[in-house]
């Protein structure tokens, strides 16, 4: 487990592209402990471990998939009715550096 | 009285006779939303809803939904009406499509009257934390008393007589628990059973979109339409859709229901527990067969801590396309990460960024095994021991609130049994992609409160059917602030 | 001293459907910007992905190809990471359980093992001003297929060699056109050197941004010699990615790899898992287009094609594919070869055409050279009547008519009437032809020709010659 300090925290956040104040970080610092002490309950039961992961509600499959027929597209105008920043029907950005 | 204070199946009538029309309805629903003090609407669709409402002149008898006003919680995307899911960062966000189940509703000439408020991106429970802040509970004048949430506007509409439904979602129990502190039915459906396609994604393999109702008879009715696989929803069931309403008033001789013993001990309000055995009794006497069964209670106290960290680990995923970029608004930096780190640090509140962080926590590599999947493989066996459940009863019964709604300065003890089970418990629904609904049952000091039934994965009928004998027995129908009795 | 080389690829490869992986926009290369989108394309909230069936049988149609374990059921992941060309916060790909696994491609004597194919989405397309980038959102969700080798290649040519063919691979299956230079085949390297004596692993060391068939071989020969020498002169070789420098003909360092990303995978859970029954697949593998080499085998050991027509022909599908077209209507396919190898790439080379423009059909060819090959008319007149047919856009019938070509006689006794006519006239030809001078035949068939003002066929002609020749020999 990765250790739960101000700085694992910063950079978690960072990572998720948001800053928070210092108050804030303290405030989710003692959160992870309440956290911690929960998720402790659910580690407290080894049988845990012996189920697999469960992603759906209920088992699902299907064998359908889509027939590759294209729609209509949606018209320049309004796909990017939304976005704020544009410069010849595109979305613009400060220079992106790869 | 007033038509708009009339539920579903009875406005329809009265549309149909010609008491009232749907400009009528629709008219009077705009001024009580603007009379409203109840902080719940996001956006009043009135130039949409009374244009639309005037065309709508001639009766369709066999469309329940003709002409009826109802509310969205803003969450749900809707064509050219601002949908914010009450974030921020969403603000000015107008989308280009409609949710499926706002198709159904359009195609059926329901009158959509307005968005309505949430917990910020439906992540919380409290009803406080969207774009309006608090949002009351219309049984409280005084304002003091929370309505809860996430889905907090949509029950406060219905609650109101502003509108006989409203769609909610519903996550860990964002429709059932408000609908307990607002007297109304609250419904979720079967994971899959409605479509999510126009649903903000919180968790999808929790989510569900769902409604409040004033009667059990109205939620079936609205099942009948919004139900059904959709292809734009690749998870949604292609399982035969019934008519929900068939088996509304059958007997309920035979039917099983189970209450699990565990719940019911972390209860601690004597008045809840005193009305639920009440209950019970009503139960035996139209004929069901009510058992204790039981659950390992410390299972019953990781139901929280699942649900948090499951949630939060995806909610992280699900909210990433929020970044100004596409929509929203657009901070200028001098680098893209700058730009989409000043979108995401002022559109997002703290509440949710500290859930972001912690959930990111859950899925780091380093992590993932103990948290995160431990936590997927915890709901696993919950939803196992819930099945077993099921293998010999029809639905489970209990309350759906520790009690009448909080007040909003009162504190919790996150790690009570009566937090973690009484207070949480209804996350079963959404772990096992249940059917679950909450309807009154009674009230103290003047707040209602309700109890909830959740039944096997598409046994909607069946759950109706079980709720509405308790429903026509209490009497508890059509519940309003507006008109308290 | 020696050293051992290790190289390993990722290749992804953009395909040619008519809708995107998850969306049903369409899909087209070089078009206005963001014409081609929907709201899914954008990661509008509560859109939802529907997989595309083609591309899933185009992706088990190539991990076939590369004998590889095909999955039953296909399952996907999410892969979180922030960047401006990747409109959702993350990718919908398939991490723990790719479509194929475990297959493998022989490049000469060499076997390239692959540990796997996986589908997933394409990303946005970026386009890099001075001073701003534009986003053009066309690209964004894509099918791609992602082919990963294991660390298994030992030299810079076999690696561009297997790039090479998985190109020809895809465009044979037509399943992507496989141009590099526009991205629709990218690959990713990496390379790493040890001392043969050595026991540690050399470093990892990534090659990004080749752009181009020409320059794998040149950019892996530069990294190999590059880490070469920085082992002989002591430098440590630091694990970063690097970039090829078309200008330089070199490897740039681009950035150092710290820790690897956490992408922080997990289950995509708005898709359910799909079954593919054995028919499906089964399906899938038998309505594949003809690889390049089934096509190879076969027209060289059922066409008799030598091995040099037959890579000429297949350095272009579009050429196979008329051709095979022709050789379903005749048998002459040395002939048909020659057309297309010579006169028709000529012909589209200087009119800048390419063979779907060609207004010759294959059976209006086929025709063509069944007239030559009966001796209706010779190789010559055959040239012209193409010509003619091309400019005037005639059918041959119409085109010998305005060129006012009758059929050649080719009745062999009409023929023989002649030879013995220019024969008997020719006492001194024919000695001179039995004494070796070649040129005498030559002159005896022009004779002939003549005689018959040009209606005979040359090639019977001269067969007929020699053997009343070879007759009259004392």
């Amino acid at each position: 487990m990765k250790e739960v300090t101000l700085a694992s925290l910063k950079e978690a956040a960072n990572r998720l592209l948001f800053d928070m104040s210092e108050a804030e970080y303290k405030t989710l610092l003692e959160e992870f402990k309440t956290v911690s002490k929960q998720m402790a309950l659910i580690a407290e039961d080894k049988s845990v471990d012996n189920y697999s992961p469960m992603i759906y509600p209920f088992p699902v499959a299907t064998d359908s998939l889509r027939e590759d027929i294209p729609c209509k597209p949606e018209s320049r105008e309004t796909i990017l009715k939304n976005a704020k920043n544009k410069m010849a029907g595109q979305i613009k950005l400060p220079k992106v550096v790869s | 009285m007033n038509y708009l204070d009339l539920t579903i199946t009875a406005m329809h009538e009265a549309l149909v006779k010609k008491q009232v029309t749907p400009l009528e309805l629709t008219s009077e629903a705009i001024k009580r939303i603007k009379e409203d003090k109840n902080n719940a609407i996001e956006y009043l669709c009135e130039q949409e809803a009374l244009a639309f409402a005037k065309t709508l002149t001639t009766p369709e008898k066999d469309n329940p939904l003709w002409g009826i006003p109802f509310a969205v919680k803003d969450n749900i995307s809707t064509k050219d009406i601002p949908t914010t899911a009450s974030a921020d960062i969403l603000n000015g966000y107008v989308p280009i499509f409609d949710a499926t189940a706002i198709s159904k509703l359009k195609a059926k000439k329901a009158v959509m009257i307005a968005k309505t408020t949430l917990d910020s991106l439906a992540m919380g429970g409290s009803g406080t934390t969207g774009h309006l802040g608090k949002t009351y509970n219309p049984y409280d004048p005084s304002h003091t008393r929370m309505i809860a949430g996430s889905s907090c506007g949509s029950a406060s509409v219905v609650s109101s007589s502003i509108v006989p439904f409203a769609l909610g979602s519903d996550t860990g129990d964002s429709i059932r628990k408000p609908a307990s502190f607002a007297g109304l039915v609250g419904f979720k459906p079967t994971w899959g059973r409605i479509s999510r396609f126009g649903l903000f994604p919180f968790v999808p393999s929790l989510d569900a979109l769902g409604f409040f109702t004033r009667s059990v008879e109205d939620a079936a009715i609205l099942l009948n339409v919004l139900a059904g696989h959709d292809e734009a929803d690749y998870t949604s069931s292609l399982v035969q859709v019934d008519d929900y309403t068939k088996e509304l008033n059958n007997p309920l001789k035979g039917v099983k229901i189970a209450v699990i013993q565990e719940i019911i001990d972390s209860f601690t309000d004597q008045d809840i527990i005193k009305r639920f055995n009440e209950t019970i009794k009503i139960y035996q006497s139209l004929g069901a067969k009510v058992d204790y069964v039981h659950l390992d209670k410390h299972l019953l106290m990781t139901l929280f801590p699942t649900y948090y960290i499951i949630s939060c680990a995806e909610a992280t995923s699900n909210n990433a396309n929020l970044d100004g970029i596409k929509f929203g608004p657009y901070y200028d930096a001098d680098n893209y990460i700058e730009v989409m780190k000043k979108a995401r640090t002022a559109g997002f509140s703290e509440r949710i960024k500290r859930r972001f962080v912690l959930g990111s926590f859950a899925l780091m590599k380093e992590n993932q095994n103990e948290l995160f999947l431990r936590a997927a493989k915890n709901r696993h066996k919950i939803v196992d021991e819930i099945n077993k459940i099921f293998k010999d009863y029809d639905v489970i019964y209990a309350p759906a609130s520790p009690s009448i709604a909080p007040r909003f300065d009162s504190v919790t003890n996150q790690l009570q049994d009566e937090y973690l089970i009484a207070d949480n418990y209804m996350c079963i629904g959404n772990f096992g992609g249940y059917p679950s609904l909450t309807l009154p049952v009674g009230f103290k000091d003047n707040m209602p409160f309700g109890f909830n039934l959740t039944a096997k994965p598409f046994m909607e009928a069946k759950l109706f059917n079980i709720a509405k004998a308790l429903e026509d027995k209490l009497g508890y129908f059509n519940l309003s602030a507006r008109n308290k009795k | 001293m020696n050293y051992d080389v290790t190289i390993g690829l990722e290749i992804h490869v953009e395909m040619k459907t008519k809708s995107k992986m998850f969306s049903s926009s369409p899909v087209g290369f070089m078009q206005e910007p963001n014409t081609l989108t929907s709201a899914y394309d954008l990661a509008f909230p509560g859109t939802m992905p529907i997989p595309n069936k083609q591309a899933v049988i185009n992706a088990i149609q190539v991990a076939h190809a590369l004998h590889m374990e095909i999955d039953h059921e296909l399952h996907f992941d999410r892969k979180n990471y922030f960047y401006s060309d990747l409109p959702k916060g993350y990718q919908i790909t398939q991490d723990k359980r790719p479509l194929g696994h475990d297959g493998y491609l022989m490049i000469g004597k060499e076997k390239v093992l692959i540990e796997r194919l996986h589908l997933e989405e394409d990303t946005a397309k970026q386009l890099h001003f001075p001073k701003f980038t534009l986003v053009d959102y066309n690209r964004a969700g894509i099918p791609l297929m992602e082919i990963v080798t294991k660390p298994c290649i030992h030299s810079a040519e076999v690696a561009a060699k297997y790039v090479e063919t998985i190109r020809e691979i895809v465009l044979f299956l037509g399943v992507s056109d496989g141009k590099m230079e526009e991205g629709q085949l990218r690959c990713d390297v990496n390379v790493s050197v040890k001392r043969a004596d050595s026991k540690t692993l050399g470093t990892k060391v990534e090659v990004k941004n080749i752009n181009s068939f020409n320059h794998i071989k040149i950019a892996l020969d530069y990294e190999i010699a590059r880490q070469i020498k920085a082992i002989e002169s002591g430098e440590k070789i630091i694990q970063e990615t690097r970039r090829y420098d078309e200008e330089h003909k070199a490897t740039k360092a681009m950035r150092v790899k710290t820790d690897s990303v956490d992408y922080k995978y997990f289950t995509e859970d708005n898709l359910i898992p799909i079954k593919l029954s054995d028919e499906f697949i089964n399906d899938a593998i038998k309505t594949s287009h003809e690889l390049a080499s089934e096509k190879r085998e076969r027209y060289q050991k059922q066409f008799g094609l030598s091995e040099y027509d037959t890579n000429i022909l297949l350095a272009s599908l579009d050429i196979t594919s008329y051709f095979d077209d022709c050789a379903k209507l005749s048998k002459h396919y040395k002939a048909i070869a020659n057309w297309l190898m010579v006169d028709i790439t000529a012909y589209l080379n200087k009119a800048g055409l390419s063979i779907k423009e060609l207004t010759i059909t294959p059976n209006q060819l086929v025709e063509l050279i069944n007239e030559i090959e009966l001796g209706h008319i010779s190789n010559k007149q055959g040239r012209e009547v193409f010509a003619c047919m091309l400019k005037e856009h005639l059918d041959v019938k119409n085109a010998k008519e305005k060129l006012g070509i009758v059929n050649q006689d080719s009745s062999d006794i009409t023929i023989r009437q002649l030879v013995i006519e220019v024969l008997d006239n020719n006492a001194q030809s024919i000695s001179d032809y039995h004494h070796g001078k070649d040129r005498a035949l030559g002159f005896l068939i022009g004779q002939v020709m003549k005689k018959s003002g040009g209606k005979v066929n040359p090639a019977l002609t001269s067969k007929i010659m020699i053997e009343e020749l070879n007759r009259r020999k004392k």
